[in-house]
């Protein structure tokens, strides 16, 4: 069966091309069938997958083919199905063809209906290469394929300005991490010969990295920190986590799919797929669990007060991207990977029901919504199983993924990321309630969009009710119900049969978070359902920190203005120099040749009384020269 | 006579038929001289594959003896004419030369003024470009890098846009400058290898011979030479180098060029003629000065380095598109400069890699933007914008082609990228650290250019233009699928690299 895993991606590649041939007028119906429809055989042949690969731990899985000679050295590609991309594999595929689902209605009508559908084929089977690459040279090839497709989709409306910055500011921002991770990946092959996971590791474990100019434990070190500021940079984490937000400006299946279920986790994935490079260095988990906790504290603080769905959704998602780096960072390796894979389906949801509510009501401002539950029930219910899933509600799945990484935190001896942790929770719980009882209670604010609301039809139903039922059990696939089977799975990667932390069940520890998680949505309640006090009072009183959040910790002000403006500064220094500096030097001399040509015509004048006086001056200077060499003055 | 001569003939016997044959219109013109270029594409094409496989020297060679000065060294006679043949390294950059000729060819608007003198001069170029690959002796080398000089001259200054022939002056002076330097650093190398410091004996046989002097080169255990002649030598080279391949500070050529010139001559000479230095520099310095090319190669990194951060900030600065890719295009020969100062296999392959990816992006580059100002009439990005609604598929291409000038992978630009880094990393770490820079910086300008031409809403002079031709589909489709084909499957033109890679290490490597 493993064999055959090159398949799942090429499906959609299959249906990307069929697309183009298709053109840009092909029919709705057809170009959504034919991607739902292939991707769904993707996901029905990981599933298959999935379950070979836990059957036989140790078979083959591994499939490789030359790529290039360089000098002594070969780049090879091919595929390789581990626990963890067999699960990756699961999840993006089931993912995906929910989301081809809901396009088909969320997209109805979109002048470019068919080219969407393009790029996103593009993206699922980017993706699902990236996830089974042999080694990190093909990843970050698909890496970068990813990013562009999600450059063209957050520029999908490349009319809007704004869209076509975000997409820009995407792009470069991922990059600068991508740098550095293309640095790293380089540096690797350098102290191992290799691009394999499996060479480098067991470089790793033997201690035989090294570079002319660096030590085994240099190279390690360093090398972790660069490929982890791609992940930096691709799970939008601090400090190159301002693109995220901005990215909300492509289609919101795109921000379902791409920017929240997917192509962000990738991050979370790279330093979980390479695991055993981090762990041999104390610097660099330190300093992944520090970026992931600060990301998480940092972006739920922000989505207090954001107005826009779409943005506190996004904020949202740094901020459990942030918890999976944490996990990783303190060695709870299943379970950063567990909460990636619950938090997909989640987010996805919600992502999906924000949708829903945007189509429905054509804004994503939450004060020009309320009270659509009496038109919208099934976006109310779906979207309210997502937000208890994320504020950690016992037993919705973000509760169970969540509260083993916070128990991981604190049994691995570190209190204070816990503390982190635990903060942005009780942020977490509060503003997705505040989302929830500002669109879906109360009153409607704008009589109008209230009167256009609607539900949408099958196809985006269908995708929001799936989700919903995962968002709601995901989280027993690791639980005493089934002895945490998934624990046990992606173990079966690591040849101790384990890696890192193992979670010790603690009752305490759980019912003080879900106590946590009730108590911010308890003040959510307080403020926006029943309102016992006014938001708008409350943001009054604490304007200084209501202003910090709302602004964003003015990143984007700061990076505009030191970053941007001082690359601008040096490239108008370096235009200056080039035009009127090195250019002007070379008119100077041109001018003086010029100069002396006109001189030199004049000379040119036939008579006989200019040569000899030209000559004896001539001589005259020579006499000089020869009197003062001699004499050793020169 | 062999295949390589004729490879250089053709174009050259277009040339001459342009000029005595009468009557010859607009299309007769072009058709010829595509003609011409055509037959050298498929000769390049026959010799790649039937490349003896692991030949690391020439092959194909033809000579033509034209004339014998006497008794110049040692009583020995110096044998002149025109010698041609190819190896690993030159048969890939003579192919992409007739690739890409042939395509500005097809490529050129129909309606040009004096078609005849256009297509003479252009097959001109294109033969000695060719010759200038081929060329196995100094003399025919010398001869072919004149030819470029002039033509390229002539079609910048009669073919250009108004103000052209004060640009096609200062691109003369400076290139005549750099043939000067390198034609004195030619036969200074020939007289160092060859007749002064011969293996063979002090009083060898002084040649021209491009393979003889490798070959001395090649049995020269270092010292023979004296190490200041051949330092000295080699920065003669480089200099002439420099302003060959426009390296900053010796650039300012570049940009003035590709501002006046018109779109089929901004491709050759962005393609092809800013390529001839890195080629010298592979060809001669690291062929026949290996040692001095590692004793200076701090220096070459240093200066790869200053030519990728300055092109690239320079790019960004830039408000009109060909200015955008001229500097660009100095941002990545200057990686070519870091791949080629590690001494290394990678960062020399990478440094072939990334003279071909460069040569095929920067002339659809410039393809796709005359496009877009032969509707628009501007190339300011300020004046653009929102192209993508009247014209998607050439803002599509351009987004390609930009997405390959910043080394995206699965394109020609990564796989060189990451070759000459490889490199790069291996013998000069901190200069390549600063080098990534260009990675990050190539991002910004070419998408800000991208943003500025095709997102955003419509300008008002993009109104109701219509999408790519017949005419402008061909060089379009095919440049990218190149671009494409060697970032997918590098071994393309990897096998033939790799074999000129092991040639140049065999020397004191």
């Amino acid at each position: 069966m493993v064999q055959y895993a090159w398949l799942v991606p090429f499906l959609p590649l299959v249906a990307y091309v069929f697309l183009l041939v298709l053109g840009r007028k092909a029919a709705e119906g057809l170009v959504a069938g034919v991607s739902v429809i292939l991707t769904a055989v993707s996901f029905v042949l990981s599933l298959f997958i999935f379950q070979a690969v836990g059957n036989n731990p140790h078979g083959n899985n591994t499939y490789v083919f030359h790529w290039l000679t360089v000098g002594n050295r070969v780049f090879d590609v091919g595929f390789q199905v581990t626990h963890l991309n067999a699960l990756m594999l699961v999840v993006v595929t089931l993912v995906s063809t929910l989301v081809f689902l809901f396009s088909k209605g969320y997209m109805h009508k979109d002048d470019r209906f068919p080219v969407f559908y393009q790029y996103l084929n593009l993206f699922v089977f980017s993706m699902l290469a990236l996830v089974i690459s042999l080694n990190l040279l093909q990843l970050y090839i698909f890496w970068e394929m990813v990013g562009l497709c999600s450059y063209l989709l957050v520029g999908f409306w490349y009319f809007k300005p704004e869209a076509a910055l975000a997409a820009k500011k995407s792009f470069i921002v991922t990059r600068i991490g991508d740098t550095g991770m293309f640095a790293g990946i380089v540096l690797l092959f350098l102290a191992t010969g290799s691009f394999d996971y499996s060479t480098i590791f067991s470089a790793v474990a033997h201690g035989t990295l090294h570079i002319g100019w660096l030590s085994n434990n240099g190279v390690i070190t360093l090398t972790a920190l660069l490929i982890f500021a791609g992940a930096v940079g691709k799970s939008a984490q601090f400090p190159l986590h301002v693109w995220l937000p901005d990215a909300m400006e492509g289609p919101t299946p795109v921000s379902a799919l791409i920017h929240a279920a997917t192509m962000v986790a990738a991050g979370v994935y790279l330093v979980a797929r390479t695991f055993p490079l981090f762990q041999a260095s104390t610097g660099a988990t330190t300093t992944v669990a520090w970026i992931g906790a600060i990301t998480a504290l940092m972006a739920s603080l922000i989505a207090l007060t954001q107005r826009d769905i779409k943005r506190v959704i996004a904020y949202s998602t740094m901020s459990q991207l942030g918890y999976m780096m944490m996990a990783l960072g303190v060695g709870a390796y299943a379970y950063g990977i567990f909460h990636l894979m619950t938090h997909a389906f989640f987010k996805a949801l919600l992502f999906l029901a924000a949708g829903s509510v945007i189509h429905a009501v054509d804004t994503q401002d939450l004060f020009e919504m309320g009270g659509l539950r009496k038109k919208m029930p099934v976006t109310t219910y779906t979207f309210l199983a997502g937000a208890l899933a994320l504020a950690g509600i016992v037993p919705f799945a973000g509760f169970w993924s969540k509260d083993d990484i916070l128990s991981a935190t604190l049994q691995s001896g570190h209190p204070v990321l816990y503390w982190f942790g635990l903060i942005a929770a009780f942020c977490t719980a509060f503003y997705i309630f505040r989302v929830f009882f500002l669109t879906f209670t109360g009153k409607p604010r704008v009589e109008e969009k209230y009167e256009h609301a609607h539900e949408g039809s099958w196809v985006m139903k269908l995708p929001l009710v799936v989700l919903a039922v995962f968002a709601t059990i995901a989280g027993f696939f690791n639980s005493p119900v089934n002895h945490y089977g998934l624990e046990r799975y992606l173990f079966a990667d690591f040849a101790s049969g384990t890696a890192g932390v193992v979670v010790k069940e603690n009752v305490g520890l759980m019912a003080f978070s879900v106590a946590v998680g009730l108590l911010g949505i308890l003040l959510a309640a307080l403020m926006y359902w029943r309102p016992a006090f006014g938001g708008e009072k409350l943001s009054k009183a604490l304007s200084i920190p209501y202003i910090i959040s709302f602004r964003k910790f003015f990143f984007d002000e700061i990076y505009t203005f030191v970053i941007v403006g001082g690359g601008k500064v040096i490239a108008a220094i370096v235009d200056f120099v080039d035009r009127y500096i090195i250019d002007g030097i070379v008119s100077l001399l041109s001018w003086i040749g010029s100069v002396f040509g006109t001189m030199l015509k004049y000379t040119q004048d036939g008579q006989v009384q200019t040569y000899s006086a030209i000559a004896a001056f001539g001589v005259l200077i020579f006499i000089a020269i020869a009197v003062f060499t001699v004499g050793g003055v020169l | 006579m062999s295949l390589s001569f004729w490879l250089v003939a053709a174009p050259l016997i277009a040339a001459v038929l342009l000029l005595v044959l009468p009557k010859m219109g607009g299309a007769a013109s072009r058709g010829l001289a595509i003609v011409g270029t055509l037959v050298s594409l498929v000769l390049a094409i026959v010799m790649w594959l039937s490349f003896p496989s692991g030949s690391t020297g020439f092959e194909f060679i033809g000579k033509i003896h034209w004339f014998t000065l006497p008794a110049m060294w040692h009583g020995t006679d110096l044998s002149v004419g025109l010698s041609f043949g190819v190896d690993g390294l030159s048969l890939p950059l003579a192919a992409m030369t007739a690739f890409i000729s042939v395509l500005a060819m097809a490529g050129a608007k129909r309606d040009i003024d004096r078609p005849r003198l256009y297509y003479f001069w252009l097959s001109m170029v294109t033969a000695g470009l060719l010759g200038v690959f081929a060329a196995l002796d100094l003399f025919t080398f010398l001869v072919a890098l004149e030819v470029t000089l002039f033509g390229s001259f002539f079609l910048i200054q009669l073919f250009g846009r108004p103000g052209s022939p004060k640009a096609a002056i200062k691109f003369l002076i400076y290139r005549g400058f750099a043939t000067v330097a390198m034609l004195v650093a030619l036969v200074g190398i020939a007289y160092g290898l060859t007749g002064a410091y011969s293996h063979s004996g002090i009083s060898g046989n002084l040649s021209f011979s491009i393979p003889t002097m490798l070959n001395e080169a090649h049995h020269l255990s270092s010292g023979i030479l004296p190490a200041g002649v051949a330092g000295a030598l080699l920065l003669v080279l480089l200099l002439g180098v420099f302003i060959e391949e426009a390296f900053v500070p010796f650039h300012t050529w570049l940009p003035t060029t590709h501002e006046y010139a018109d779109t089929p001559t901004n491709m050759v000479i962005g393609g092809l003629l800013t390529k001839t230095g890195a080629y010298v520099l592979l060809r001669f310095g690291v062929g026949m000065l290996p040692a001095q090319i590692q004793h200076y190669g701090m220096l070459i990194a240093v200066f790869g380095v200053i030519n990728i951060l300055y092109g690239a900030f320079a790019a960004w600065a830039q408000k009109d598109w060909r200015r955008l890719i001229a500097f660009g295009g100095i941002s990545h020969m200057g990686l070519v400069l870091l791949g080629i100062a590690s001494f290394s296999a990678a960062g020399l392959q990478g440094a072939m890699f990334m003279i071909v990816s460069s040569g095929l992006l920067t002339a659809l580059l410039f393809f796709l933007t005359g496009a877009i100002e032969d509707r628009t009439n501007t190339v300011q990005l300020k004046d653009l914008g929102g192209l993508s609604k009247a014209m998607p598929m050439i803002s599509g291409f351009l987004l390609v082609a930009a997405l390959g000038s910043l080394g995206l992978p699965l394109t020609s630009g990564f796989i060189s990228e990451i070759q000459a880094f490889i490199g790069g990393f291996t013998a000069y770490p901190a200069a390549s650290f600063v080098g990534l820079g260009g990675l990050i910086l190539s991002a910004v300008y070419l998408l800000y250019a991208i943003q500025k031409t095709t997102f955003g809403p419509t300008a008002k002079l993009a109104e109701g233009l219509s999408d790519a031709t017949a005419r402008e589909y061909l060089p379009t489709i095919l440049l990218t699928a190149f671009v494409l084909l060697i970032g997918i499957y590098p071994n393309l033109i990897g096998h033939l690299f790799g074999l000129s890679v092991q040639g140049l290490l065999g020397i004191g490597g």
